[in-house]
């Protein structure tokens, strides 16, 4: 019997199928006439295809069109619906493109939405910023100690103030301090006095003063609980100092003029605040973010407007003022634990003093102006003339005296002081009776029977700086002739100053050689 | 007797339909006539309910498959090009509606607990005592793997020649003949056990 195989079976199941050509039709014939067991297969695969063929199909359905028309009409008004309801990877893809797209032609995109809720929460903290008036009144000496100390009030019955400068990288620092009292540490007949100014030049320095009170009160936005500090108070701040500086070299009769005019010629023009935009640091015990909050400044020009008119009827102490900035450092102590989870900017509160300190990359790029070189230059002289300061706090036998650092000749006799307390002169016993020996290395120490602390290290630096400026910096730039002559005088008196204190140091010396002799010979020693 | 008489009205419209070709049908509903394409459905329906049904080996999902197809044929049909019968093209979106479907329920039972896979799948491997040899059948039909089920059925249950399948499939003829053989074997071998009970 001849074997079939698979090729052979294939065309049986065409030859059933009645696929076979019909060469191909005949020959199988013949085979399945020569072969029973081909017969039978034929008859397996036949049973088979009945088995199939008489599958019964499905009962007639009468509504299958009703519910298909329905279904496509459906789906023919909404495809969207359609797409979204039966099948959500559509949907969830579409997202995904749409999300990528929008990434990647807008790439700030989170930010811009962080942005938009950032300025309607600006927005709202905006609202009822009044300018810095309406909680205090700006003297003049509070203007010229905004200019020396970057200090400036803003709750003078609580004696609370707000003081601001810059951070050696760049950063801006803000704080708000709990101090003893306001009274401004510097004044201007003082200031006057110090830099050589006649007393008859005092209203061009009085409206020098005047005339920033207007920017700082519009650069220190209040309300009842928090304060928005403009970027542009450190561009005042730089403008005034620089105003300040010009006026002195123009008008001071002291040596001091050559070195401030010297130092000007060297510093280029600050920009202007226009040119650099403004953002503010708004801080109360709710939040504190930087942001350019939407102030009216027309408004605000209005209130300053209606405010001076109104000192100018009522004076100073009877205008009326708005409402007292209260911020309580133990408040703005807990937005310290909430501002460092995860919040870039420093912030340190203590008992006395909060203290933010905003890093130079969280600010936005054009408030970068507060360390270019011409403000780091005026910041540079003005900490030359700190030694200016006119009112040192020297502390001696439990007291605290306020000391003149200016130096005065009366005679043949040069003192470094006032009228009434001198440190150094030509009475050293006077000198001693009042504060003790001075050590000749300057630390402090305990003399005698109380407890005294001596300055003198400090006294003999702020000496050995001006003597630095007014016989090496004054002499570095071109020096008017008719001042020469003045400048060797001076040269000569400082050359009879430093001799004098060699002198006293001697005397000093030898006290204190006597002084422990003296004791020796009472406590002899023990063998 | 409601049911005698649907059939006759069933017939009829056959009758009548049977002057009209599908392609004058479609032509008809590309012009703007929607009920050019509800006797397009009328005149189809059966076949691939029927065709679903023996495929897939379960009724319940033949009218959700069988209305999907004849949306994808409402949606398409103005791009039908007229180059082959319209079964044809019926039959292979059926065909493939039909795939998609099997390939669900095989991704799904590989997610379910075996007992419920017994349950639903091989509802004929339970040897009832009152066991419908048309049931059984069914059941072996559905086991066979898909690429030898479809052209099997498409031969046998709907009496399509071996070119109509290739062309619906998209395969060789000589494909199709191997595989309705390879189908047929299978199959046999299938009901072997069972063949008292068939007799």
């Amino acid at each position: 019997m001849k074997q079939f195989n698979e090729k052979d079976f294939e065309q049986l199941s065409a030859y059933l199928d009645g696929e076979l050509s019909a060469s191909d039709k005949q020959k199988m014939e013949e085979r399945l006439q020569q072969s029973p067991s081909l017969r039978e297969k034929l008859h397996e695969l036949a049973e088979t295809k009945n088995q199939v063929g008489s599958l019964k199909g499905l009962q007639y359905d009468p509504y299958f069109e009703t519910r298909l028309f329905e279904k496509i009409s459906r789906k023919h008004d909404n495809l969207a619906t359609l797409l979204l309801s039966r099948k959500p990877v559509i949907a969830l893809t579409t997202f995904t493109i749409v999300i990528l797209v929008v990434f990647r032609f807008n790439p700030g995109f989170i930010d811009n939405i962080l942005e938009a809720n950032k300025k309607s929460a600006a927005e709202f903290y905006a609202a009822n910023l009044k300018p810095l008036f309406y909680a205090t009144s700006l003297t003049n000496d509070d203007i010229l100690n905004f200019a020396f100390n970057q200090v400036l009030p803003i709750n003078k019955e609580n004696h609370q103030v707000l003081s601001f400068g810059s951070g050696h990288s760049g950063e801006d620092i803000l704080e708000v301090k709990d101090v003893v009292n306001t009274k401004t540490e510097t004044n201007v007949d003082a200031f006057m006095h110090k830099f050589g100014i006649d007393a008859g030049k005092k209203p061009d320095v009085t409206r020098i003063l005047q005339k920033y009170s207007d920017k700082i009160a519009s650069a220190v936005l209040v309300k009842q609980n928090g304060v928005a500090v403009s970027s542009a108070l450190w561009d005042c701040h730089q403008q005034l100092r620089r105003e300040l500086l010009g006026f002195v070299s123009e008008n001071s009769k002291s040596g001091v003029a050559i070195s401030v005019r010297n130092e000007l010629a060297n510093i280029p023009a600050p920009k202007e605040p226009a040119e650099l935009g403004e953002v503010f640091y708004y801080l109360s015990p709710d939040t504190f973010f930087t942001s350019q909050l939407p102030v009216n400044r027309n408004q605000i020009k209005q209130e300053i407007a209606e405010y001076k008119s109104q000192i100018n009827e009522q004076g100073a102490k009877a205008a009326k003022t708005w409402q007292k900035v209260n911020l309580e450092l133990r408040k703005l102590g807990k937005l310290n634990m909430a501002l460092n989870s995860g919040y870039s900017i420093e912030f340190n509160t203590d008992s006395n003093v909060c203290r933010v300190i905003i890093p130079s990359e969280t600010m936005p790029q054009k408030s970068r102006h507060k360390v270019d070189f011409a403000a780091k230059r005026i910041d540079s002289v003005f900490s030359t003339f700190k030694d200016f300061n006119p009112n040192m706090a020297i502390f001696g036998n439990g007291r605290q005296v306020d000391v003149d650092l200016q130096l005065h000749k009366n005679g043949n006799q040069l003192y470094y002081g006032n009228g009434n307390e001198r440190l150094v002169g030509s009475n050293p016993q006077s000198y001693y009776r009042q504060y003790s020996a001075p050590e000749r290395d300057g630390n402090t120490s305990q003399q005698g029977s109380g407890s005294r602390k001596i300055y003198q290290m400090e006294v003999l630096d702020s000496l050995n700086k001006i003597m630095r400026i007014y016989l090496h910096d004054s002499l570095q730039g071109p020096t008017p002739s008719n001042l020469s002559k003045g400048l060797d005088d001076f040269k000569h008196e400082m050359e009879q100053f430093r001799a004098e204190i060699e002198r006293l140091r001697k005397e000093i010396k030898a006290e204190q050689q006597k002084k422990a002799k003296t004791q020796d010979t009472k406590n002899p020693v023990e063998i | 007797m409601s049911d005698n008489k649907e059939k006759t009205e069933v017939q009829q419209q056959s009758a009548i339909l049977s002057l009209n070709d599908d392609f004058a049908l479609i032509r008809a509903f590309n012009d703007g006539n929607e009920s050019a394409f509800r006797t397009l459905v009328n005149r189809h329906k059966e076949k691939v309910r029927n065709l679903i049904y023996v495929t897939i080996g379960n009724a319940d999902a033949v009218d959700d498959i069988s209305q999907e197809v004849f949306i994808q044929v409402y949606r398409k049909l103005k791009f039908f090009r007229f180059e082959s019968q319209f079964t044809t093209w019926l039959y292979t979106i059926t065909v493939n509606k039909c795939r998609d479907h099997i390939r669900k329920i095989k991704l799904r039972s590989f997610f379910s607990p075996l007992s419920h896979e017994d349950d639903t799948q091989h509802p004929a491997e339970h040897h009832k005592p009152d066991f419908d040899i048309q049931e059984i059948v069914q059941a072996k039909i559905a086991l066979l793997p898909t690429k030898l089920r479809i052209p099997l059925v498409l031969r046998d249950f709907e009496g399509l020649s071996y070119q109509e399948i290739s062309e619906t499939l998209g395969t060789e003829v000589g494909t199709v003949k191997s595989r309705i053989f390879r189908a047929r074997e299978t199959l046999k071998k299938m009901l072997q056990p069972l063949q008292k009970e068939l007799l």
